[in-house]
């Protein structure tokens, strides 16, 4: 390696970041280079520095306010999953019973035609539905001001 | 409870590194604590995204790494975006004498004016002893970048040190 080559890795190997090729240049060269030796040196002693700077004091309190906070936002993302579950089980749910309720009336009226007997199910259960799911977010929106 | 609980311990246990991390880039005060809670906020909304195979220090590090990008964006100058400028070259060689307090407190200061993109990879380099390799995953810089900026605030930092020793009869 030429002088230049090693100059540009003396930064690099004081930081030990180096693979051990590039370590042994920089090595052999410095035996020989005064100029490189002393950057060398410097870089070094940068390094020893650096590395045992005093660490900021964490603020009183920061700890606790910050555990708080993370214990409030566990609590907000388990209720998202919560509502996410609820939502689903209850679109099934609703589902299920309307399938029922649709065989039931064919069963009960097999004259009615299958077309309108489902778009009056589709109605009324619409009806049913929009109000409730209207309730229970209402519900849960004064429950979590209330928290 | 149990993740509540494990999240605590991950707290104490990381709460002086990543401090020390945000405090070097942001410097002290109320945007170091502020930065503080949003890294463990986002913690806790990343969770589900935590690869266990990754190390979760360099995990940690690249949340608190772009909770702060957006706080030095609105510092002139203190970007963490990458620069196009030019910095100044490397100087004459100089420091052979040991160093002394005073020199440390000199080199502290040199430190912090740095900017932000160098400040960070001497922080990661030395104080938080991370390979290169985690330290491009922590700024999501390639590694040549990350190598290129280590040695430029090195080499300024060499630089800068000499002429102020020199000011002030250190050397």
């Amino acid at each position: 390696m030429t002088h230049e080559e090693v100059r540009a890795l003396l930064a690099m190997s004081a930081a030990g970041s180096l693979d051990a090729a590039g370590e042994r240049a920089v090595r052999d060269h410095a035996r020989d280079c005064a100029e490189c030796a002393a950057a060398l040196r410097t870089f070094s002693e940068l390094a020893a520095v650096l590395s045992t700077r005093p660490a900021p004091a964490l603020p009183l309190g920061l700890l606790l306010v910050t555990q708080a906070r993370m214990t409030a936002e566990l609590a907000i993302s388990a209720e998202r999953r919560r509502s996410v579950w609820i939502a689903v089980a209850a679109a099934l749910f609703a589902w299920m019973i309307n399938m029922a309720t649709y065989a039931l009336i064919r069963w009960w009226r097999p004259e009615l035609s299958p077309v309108l007997a489902w778009l009056a199910l589709s109605v009324a259960t619409a009806c049913v539905a929009a109000p409730a799911a209207a309730i229970v977010a209402q519900k849960r929106r004064m429950e979590r001001r209330m928290s | 409870m149990a993740e509540d609980d494990e999240l605590a311990s991950l707290v104490e246990r990381y709460q002086h590194r990543l401090y020390r991390y945000l405090t070097r880039l942001v410097g002290p005060g109320a945007a170091a604590d502020d930065l503080f809670q949003q890294t463990w906020l986002n913690v806790v909304r990343q969770l589900g995204r935590y690869d266990g195979r990754r190390s979760f220090d360099t995990w940690l590090f690249a949340i608190a790494h772009n909770a702060a990008i957006d706080v030095l964006r609105r510092r002139p100058g203190e970007s963490l975006d990458e620069q196009t400028g030019s910095w100044p070259a490397a100087g004459p060689d100089a420091l052979d004498m040991v160093l002394n307090a005073e020199r440390a407190a000199i080199l502290a200061s040199e430190v912090d004016a740095l900017p932000a993109l160098y400040r960070e990879v001497v922080t990661l380099r030395f104080e938080e002893g991370m390979k290169l390799e985690q330290i491009a995953e922590v700024t999501g810089a390639p590694l040549s970048t990350v190598k290129s900026r280590l040695q430029r605030a090195l080499e300024i930092l060499r630089r800068s040190l000499s002429d102020r020793w020199r000011k002030e009869d250190l050397l």
